[in-house]
This record gives C-alpha cells, sequence and structure tokens, in this order.
C-alpha cells in the first residue's frame, strides 16, 4: 500500500510537471522573436552517466539554500547520488560511503567538504568554475578511493578586468574579486563568513559559524606554459546541545589546502604537475551529563603528481604518477573528569604511510564507431612493516549506434588504503582517517556499468545500469556512553565487512529556449554483511534508498525573473525499529527487531527559487533571490522513537510515536551585486 | 498568470499526505521488574509489553499481569507473592511477606503465566559502606555530586549506585551511569558521579542532576556481573535511544531466562545528605 501511494504521488508529480510543460512551451511561442534560437545554457553536462559535469554559472538558477547554490548540493539531484536525510551531509554514490569518493580541489584532497550538516560544502559557488562527478573512473588519475571523484576545478584562465561580487544572505556574506595583476597573470579571491547564529534548529544553546577562504592565482607566462596556485582554507565551530539526550557537542574542524599546477603544451601534448598539501583536523569535545570526553584527530598529506597526455588524430594516451605522504595523528578520547575511570589510557597514534601509483591509459579508436579505453593503475602503499601493492586494471568500451546513440560498457578495479572511520551515523566530524594496516585490510571494489544514451533536439535520456562490489569496508559500532565512560580505545570495534549494490539510473533532460531541466530517477538496492552484527546475516546498508526521484524546472518568466524548482520523492532510509515496546524502571523501553529491517518515512522535499533582476546595467548587476526549502514543509523524520506519558487522574497510560525531524521549511533570501 | 495558478493548485494537491505506520510490532512478550532490599521483602512487577501504534491508552490495569504465579526462594525456604496495591508506580506489585533479604544469600525468582515461565537468580552481596559525598555548583542552583567510597579488591567486582528523593521518592533507583566496573578502576578510591535516575514515564523533569537543598538518600551495593550488563545496557538504550547523531539500538540485556526484564539483590546502607555546594559529607 505505501509503495503504491509514493508511486501513485511519484507519477502525480511527473504528470505535473508534464501537463504544465506544454502551458509554457505555448509561451514560448509568443516569446520566440525575441530569444531567436537561444537554447538554455544547461547546468549538466555529460558523457555519460559516470562521467557529469555541473557548470557553477549556470547552476546559480536552481533553488538555493540558505542562499547558496551549492554544487554538492545539486550533484544530490542528479540520479546515482542519494538524498540525504536532515543534518547529514554525506555523499552516498552508487552504494559508496561519503570517504569512498576522492574529493579534489585542483587536484588536492578535500578530507571534509562540509559545513552545517550539509546545508553548503566547503566549495564557494564564486570561486569554482565546475565540477567533475566520477562515478566509475576508467581514467588512471582517479585512485585511491573506492567510487570515483568529485573534481572541482577553480578558474583556469586569465580575465581581463576587475569584477567584483557582494552577497548578502540570511546567515552568511560573500565577497568575490577577479582582476588581473599583470600581464601575465590574474588573481581570483573569494572569502564567505557566516554572521548569525543559525535560528532554524529550535535548541537552545546552539552555535554555528564558519568561513571560507579561496585564492587562485593564475599565470601564463608564455603561450605554452601556465602556473596555477590555489589556496583554500575554512574553519567551523559548532556547539549542538540535545536537550533530550542530555548531549553536549563542541565540534571545531579545519581544512587547509593549497596546489601549485604547472601545465606546459608540447607538440600534440600536455605535461601537468601538481605539488600540494592537504590538512584537516578535528577537536571534539563530547559530554553527557558528568562526563566529559575530548578526541582529535589530524591528517597531513604532501602529494606530487605528474600526468603526460598524448593526443594526435586517433592516437591517445596518458600515463602518470601519484605520489602521497600521508601523516596522521589519531588521539583516543581524553576522558575529562568522568568519576567512574582514573586515567584513561591517552597513547596517540602516529602514522606515517606512503602511497605512490603509476598508470597509464590507452585509447583504441577501432573503427569510427568502436572505441575501447583501457586503464592501469599499479599502487604501493606502505604503514611501517605492512606494504601493499595492487593492479587496479580499467576498462571501458563505448559503441555507436547512430550518430545520436551509443552505449558504453565499463569496469574498473579501486583500492583505499586511507579510510574513514565515523562515530557518527551523519556527516559529523567525530571521525578520523587511517591508514591500511593488519588490523585494517585495504578496501577494494570492483564497479561494473553498462550506459545507453540517446540524444535528440531538445531531449536526451541517460540510461545506466551498475553493479558494485565493495571488500573490506568498515563500519565501527560504539555507542556514545561507552566513549564517555569506558576505558576504551578509539580503534576498537571497527569491524571488517563487505557490500554489494545494483541499481539503475536514468536521466532525461530537457531544453527549450525558456525552459529546462531534467527527470533523475534511481533504483537501487544495498545489502551489507558483517561477521559481527546482525548475527553475520546481511542487511540493508545504512544509506541505501531503494527509490530516488527528482524533477527539476528551470524557466524564465521574463527578461528579469526566472523561477526554477526542485521535487525530490525518495524511499526512507533503513533504520532499526523496535519491534517490543515495555516498561521498565518507570522508563518506556524497546526491543529491537532486525538489523535495518525497517524503513523511514518516504523523504518528499519540493524546493522552489526566484531569481529577479533589479539591474542590469554594462558595468553593474544586481539580483535578487528567493528561495524556499521544503515549500510543502513536509517533514522528513531522521528518528522515530515512542514517549508514554502517565496520568494520574484516570491512572492510564499513554503512548505514543515520536519523529524527530530538526527542520522542515526554511525561506531565505539573499541580494547579490556584481560591478 | 493561469497556469502559475495551475501549477500552485497541484502543488497543494501533491502536498496531502496519509499517515504512514512503519512500526510492526510482534506479539507481546512477559516483563518482570523485582528487586529485594536488605532486611525487607521482595517487590516484583510483572507486566507485559505495549503495543506501538501512532498513540494508544491503556488502563495501568490492562498493561500490569495480575493472575501470574510469582514464587520467591532463598534456598532454604520458599513463598508464593501476592498481588498487591503499592505506593510506587505502577501501584499495583507482587510482594512477599516473610522472605527477607539477608547477605550471603541467594534468591530465586520464579515467574509462571499461562504457558510462559521466566526465572532469575540474584545474590546479596555484603554492605559497601559509602566514605564521603562532596557537593560542587555546576548551574544556577545544579549540583554536581561526587561519592566516594573504598574497597580493596574492587579489581573483580561491580557497583551500583542507588538514590531515593527523600519526600517524594518511595523506594531506592540505580543512579543514572552509576554502574561502576572495577577492572575500569585504578585504584581502590573509587569516585563515581550522582545523578537522578531516569523515569520518563512518571518523571518528565529533564534535569538529571539535583538541586541545592534536596534531601537524599544513597546506597551503595555490589551487584553481579549480569545485573552490571542489565543497567549498563539499559541506560544506554533509554538515555541515547532517539538520539539521531549517535543512534543506539541496541538490546537490553535481560537477567531473566524466559523473559525480559530484571530480577535485582540490593544490599548497602543508606547514607544520607542534604544537597549544599561546596559541602562534604
Amino acid at each position: 500500500m505505501r509503495c503504491i501511494y509514493a508511486l501513485l504521488k511519484c507519477y502525480f508529480c511527473v504528470l505535473c510537471f508534464f501537463f504544465t510543460l506544454p502551458l509554457y512551451a505555448q509561451v514560448v511561442n509568443l516569446d520566440s522573436v525575441v530569444v531567436i534560437g537561444k537554447r538554455h545554457p544547461n547546468v549538466v553536462e555529460l558523457k555519460s552517466l559516470n562521467n557529469i559535469t555541473i557548470n557553477t554559472e549556470n547552476s546559480k538558477q536552481l533553488p538555493s539554500i540558505l542562499g547558496n547554490n551549492d554544487l554538492i548540493f545539486i550533484s544530490k539531484l542528479l540520479p546515482g547520488t542519494a538524498t540525504n536525510n536532515n543534518l547529514d551531509g554525506g555523499i552516498y554514490v552508487r552504494g559508496g560511503e561519503t570517504s569512498h569518493n576522492n574529493i579534489i580541489l585542483n587536484n588536492a584532497t578535500i578530507y571534509n567538504p562540509f559545513h552545517l550538516f550539509g546545508f553548503f560544502s566547503t566549495f564557494n559557488t564564486e570561486h569554482i568554475e565546475s565540477v567533475t562527478i566520477t562515478k566509475n573512473a576508467i581514467e588512471g588519475k582517479y585512485g585511491n578511493r573506492l567510487i570515483g571523484a568529485f573534481d572541482f576545478s577553480t578558474p583556469q584562465s586569465k580575465c581581463k578586468d576587475f569584477h567584483y561580487n557582494v552577497k548578502v544572505g540570511l546567515i552568511d556574506g560573500q565577497f568575490h574579486v577577479s582582476g588581473p595583476i599583470s600581464d601575465q597573470s590574474s588573481i581570483y579571491f573569494s572569502a564567505r563568513k557566516s554572521y548569525i547564529p543559525t535560528v532554524f534548529i529550535n535548541a537552545s544553546g546552539f552555535k554555528y559559524n564558519f568561513d571560507d577562504y579561496n585564492l587562485t592565482v593564475v599565470n601564463e607566462p608564455d603561450s605554452t606554459n601556465k602556473l596555477i596556485w590555489n589556496v583554500y582554507t575554512g574553519s567551523d565551530n559548532l556547539v549542538f546541545p540535545d536537550v533530550h539526550s542530555g548531549l553536549n557537542l563542541k565540534l571545531d574542524w579545519n581544512n587547509l589546502v593549497s596546489s601549485l599546477i604547472w601545465q606546459k603544451k608540447l607538440k600534440n601534448s600536455t605535461l601537468e604537475q601538481t605539488l600540494y598539501y592537504s590538512g584537516y583536523m578535528d577537536k571534539n569535545e563530547l559530554s553527557q551529563f558528568q562526563s566529559l570526553a575530548r578526541c582529535k584527530f589530524s591528517i597531513n598529506d604532501i602529494g606530487y603528481k605528474i600526468a603526460y597526455c598524448y593526443n594526435k588524430d586517433n592516437v591517445n594516451w596518458q600515463i602518470g604518477d601519484d605520489f602521497i605522504s600521508h601523516h596522521t595523528e589519531i588521539h583516543n578520547p581524553l576522558l575529562v573528569d568522568y568519576l567512574n575511570v582514573g586515567i584513561r589510557d591517552n597513547s596517540n597514534l602516529f602514522q606515517n604511510t606512503f602511497e605512490n601509483a603509476i598508470y597509464g591509459n590507452y585509447i583504441w579508436h577501432i573503427n569510427n564507431s568502436l572505441r575501447i579505453n583501457s586503464g592501469l593503475r599499479y599502487c604501493f602503499y606502505q604503514q611501517g612493516n605492512f606494504r601493499s601493492h595492487n593492479a587496479e586494471p580499467r576498462i571501458g568500451i563505448e559503441y555507436k549506434l547512430n550518430p545520436s546513440e551509443k552505449i558504453n560498457l565499463s569496469y574498473s578495479h579501486h583500492y583505499q588504503y586511507t579510510m574513514e572511520i565515523s562515530l557518527s551515523q551523519i556527516s559529523l566530524p567525530i571521525n578520523y582517517w587511517t591508514g591500511a594496516n593488519k588490523n585494517f585490510l585495504p578496501q577494494n571494489s570492483h564497479l561494473f556499468s553498462i550506459d545507453y544514451i540517446k540524444k535528440w533536439d531538445n531531449f536526451d535520456l541517460n540510461v545506466s545500469t551498475f553493479y558494485n562490489i565493495f571488500n573490506n569496508i568498515k563500519e565501527k559500532e560504539l555507542n556514545i556512553l561507552d566513549l564517555l565512560s569506558e576505558n576504551i580505545a578509539i580503534t576498537d570495534g571497527v569491524y571488517n565487512g563487505n557490500r554489494k549494490c545494483y541499481g539503475f539510473e536514468l536521466l532525461f533532460r530537457y531544453n527549450y529556449s525558456k525552459f529546462s531541466g531534467w527527470l533523475s530517477y534511481t533504483y537501487s538496492h544495498s545489502t551489507d554483511k558483517f561477521k559481527n552484527i546482525n548475527n553475520g546475516f546481511s542487511f540493508p546498508s545504512p544509506h541505501n534508498r531503494t527509490h530516488n526521484l527528482n524533477v527539476i524546472g528551470i524557466y524564465n518568466l521574463s527578461k528579469k525573473t526566472d523561477i526554477s524548482f526542485n521535487l525530490v520523492c525518495a524511499t526512507g532510509l533503513p533504520y532499526t525499529a523496535p519491534t517490543n515496546i515495555y516498561m521498565l524502571n518507570e522508563n518506556v523501553v524497546y526491543d529491537f527487531g532486525k538489523y535495518n529491517g525497517s524503513k523511514l518515512p518516504i523523504y518528499e522535499r519540493l524546493d522552489f527559487s526566484v531569481n529577479y533582476k533589479l539591474s542590469a546595467k554594462q558595468h553593474h548587476s544586481s539580483y535578487l533571490n528567493l528561495s524556499i526549502f521544503n515549500m510543502l514543509n513536509h517533514r522528513n523524520p531522521i528518528a522515530i522513537g515512542y514517549k508514554a506519558r502517565y496520568h494520574e487522574e484516570n491512572k492510564s497510560l499513554s503512548v505514543f510515536k515520536t519523529y524527530k525531524d530538526y527542520y522542515r521549511i526554511i525561506p531565505s533570501i539573499s541580494y547579490t551585486y556584481n560591478f | 498568470m493561469k497556469n502559475i495558478l495551475f501549477f500552485i493548485l497541484l502543488l497543494v494537491l501533491y502536498s496531502c499526505s496519509v499517515p504512514i505506520d512503519e512500526i510492526k510490532v510482534s506479539n507481546s512478550d512477559i516483563v518482570v521488574e523485582g528487586w529485594i532490599d536488605k532486611d525487607s521483602v521482595a517487590e516484583v512487577i510483572v507486566s507485559h509489553s505495549i503495543l506501538g501504534t501512532e498513540r494508544s491508552e491503556s488502563s495501568i490495569d490492562s498493561i500490569i499481569i495480575l493472575d501470574a504465579d510469582v514464587l520467591l526462594s532463598d534456598g532454604t525456604q520458599s513463598e508464593k507473592l501476592t498481588c498487591t496495591k503499592s505506593d510506587i508506580y505502577p501501584y499495583l506489585l507482587y510482594k512477599g511477606e516473610k522472605i527477607k533479604g539477608m547477605s550471603g544469600k541467594t534468591y530465586s525468582l520464579s515467574v509462571s503465566k499461562n504457558d510462559i515461565k521466566a526465572s532469575s537468580n540474584c545474590y546479596m552481596y555484603d554492605d559497601m559502606l559509602i566514605d564521603s559525598v562532596l557537593c560542587k555548583n555546576v548551574g544556577e542552583s545544579n549540583q554536581s555530586i561526587s561519592v566516594y567510597f573504598t574497597d580493596n579488591n574492587y579489581a573483580n567486582r561491580y557497583y551500583l549506585l542507588l538514590v531515593k528523593l527523600i519526600g517524594s521518592d518511595y523506594r531506592f533507583y540505580p543512579a543514572i551511569m552509576g554502574y561502576v566496573n572495577g577492572t575500569q578502576c585504578i585504584s581502590p578510591i573509587i569516585r563515581v558521579g550522582l545523578l537522578k535516575s531516569i523515569r520518563n514515564v512518571t518523571n518528565q523533569n529533564e534535569n538529571f542532576e539535583f538541586n541545592e537543598g534536596d534531601s537524599l538518600s544513597i546506597r551503595l551495593t555490589e551487584i553481579d556481573e549480569k545485573n552490571y550488563c542489565f543497567w549498563k545496557s539499559f541506560f544506554t538504550a533509554t538515555i541515547n535511544k532517539s538520539d539521531p547523531l549517535f543512534p543506539t539500538n541496541i538490546n537490553i540485556e535481560s537477567t531473566m531466562t524466559g523473559a525480559m526484564g530484571v530480577w535485582s539483590c540490593y544490599s548497602g546502607k543508606e547514607f544520607n545528605i542534604k544537597v549544599k555546594n561546596g559541602k562534604t559529607m
């Protein structure tokens, strides 16, 4: 019944959308004189569903959240990337966890790309040119992770004039400047800072602040050489008191990333070298009642990448090397003033690990219809006496059925030696990254996919089926009271397991002169198997949504006004539900059933946005953005429980279900001024 | 404009939803909660589990099982406990008359109702003595209370701190995180934080610290490993059961065989204090 209802609603959404489409199309005909043949710019460009690029400039028409058009937020409207629950900013691609994607900014890894429970990523849209999402990476340059990469690029070329951008939103302000500093060089600088304590979470004592700074310098001494220097730093401070459980969190985390890229154009080839530093640190203080635990973690990477690409006629190949030195510092929780335990073992773990991968790719143009992209990445890894080296073969076969239709078959094998262990099921930075060793075996994955692509004038259809196998993935089972009261090491209770995920993705894009958007649908089935969890039986993966539908529309209402919406409808996430409720010590307590055996209610959300140009002159422009997140105020709970109340007057007990959702409708307004 | 209105109308229609109940509750089970204090008779609450629906109202009489056979034995004598009215929630419990708690004895409880039989044993240890209690101001009137005791054989023992607010509580309740595993301690002088117990049905007060001026009676009792595991899992499950940041879905480790619940033997001498900032008693 529930599924039928959900399907009916999905059908209704789609019907609603397409029913309104012809009405808008009618308007298009009337305005055709004004917009002669000009198509709406695409937000998303794609080679296949394994390789999607989001253009920052075009994405500004989509509904923003709290005045920010976040690229990671937009990526979750695409097939294969699951919708998140409230408070969870994680990126879950084709059954993988957030840490299974390499989040890269100008070739340097960013370990924690989230602000405020994922409302924004650390990537300031004004400073990012595009992001390319790779789900089944054939290219050898994408490694060290089980799935693929979110590859963010800052501007890569010089600019002629100075350009300023100021944006004022409800909780943060942004400033961006770009301009030439010499004939050969340009500078890009962006700053973003929150200035008002967030008001939408109804919890007294809640405090949150973040800031971001980006600097990019592009230097082109001649037509064959280019240097790009990029620095990003960002920090967050969160105080989160949960009055219901008495749990107080104080979290501080920050990223510092810097990369220097040298691109040299040679005859029919390019050579690119990158030297980078990537640092991430989090400091946490967790307290509940009289117990207080402090945790600290840091990782510092120094890396060097070199890639040589040869392209001439039908001969394309690439070779490269990718070296990373990780230095991690993992502190066991320091128990402060807890009364049962005298002194916790406060020994810290220091790790120095090295990864070096050599790779090559060769594209075989068999004939006009058939192209084979083959690749091999070979990685060497060392941490102390623990050494590992593995080959990662990859192959992609592309067959053109006709000029507008093609089929892709892809397979890739990946190893991940540096892995994230998280203490929270949502993407709070209460986690640490550790290198592989005899206790933490390297994770590996096998990714298979078949893609079909068909293009028409105003539409294109992309369909993909995938089957992913993940081995040695990690799950930490630790409840917060243990952390606060037991003398345990942070590395205890980490289990090794396997995951299998298969599914089907569909992306249908439409682009009329005034109306554009897409419809994406994902069917996904993902199961985990851990020896120590659920008695060794397989169970649904925690972030798997069986059905995930997104409908996105952008409409140019007039020269000054754009409206857009995105509708999200997804199956609820799995959770472990109580099967029996009983009373003990004057409390309601549960007996839980099958691990992840139930599903939360269907996730539904409609976001709406209006962009209104206040002025558009030659040297300056300004516009106003009004966005409403979850316009229909739909309740999307992240936890379900029970409460009981005793009524003295009639000696009766009422038991009622409780739904925990921290926020619903969030309206926001922002003003942008460009000059 | 008509198109936009039409679109909005469709959205309003879309926003209509039907309530969805996700939790399927299995058949009800017997739940036993019993204790025997030193020099007192045993008290046992026998109830059954409650159906989890959107909202349900039940009279207490319908939750408590009134016709169970509850038998208590101390190894030499046994008695059948009778269901009587009581001053403590849920106001109906099974009470003994002749067998009273004594140190060094094992008490066996068996409960039967139709085909269901449940049983458990507990051992009553010698009295543990509290050395001192220290109060410290942590809020406007909230007090952080530390209880000190000394035990040279702490390494293999488990302890539980019980507390009663004089004037309002009719019995002792286990304090939040008042369970101590001796293997975690590093010296014979042990300090335990004292908080109220969690009673979210009868006491809606979410402040778990005591206030200045509260009169308390505190007891420290040694318990067996089974009881320690029960109270540890009980507080873990109760405190963080709906916490979305660190969700807990562990099942409480019952000390009973054939039923959910706990059967406990509590010894320990009462230590009475009046909470006052900076005061050591």
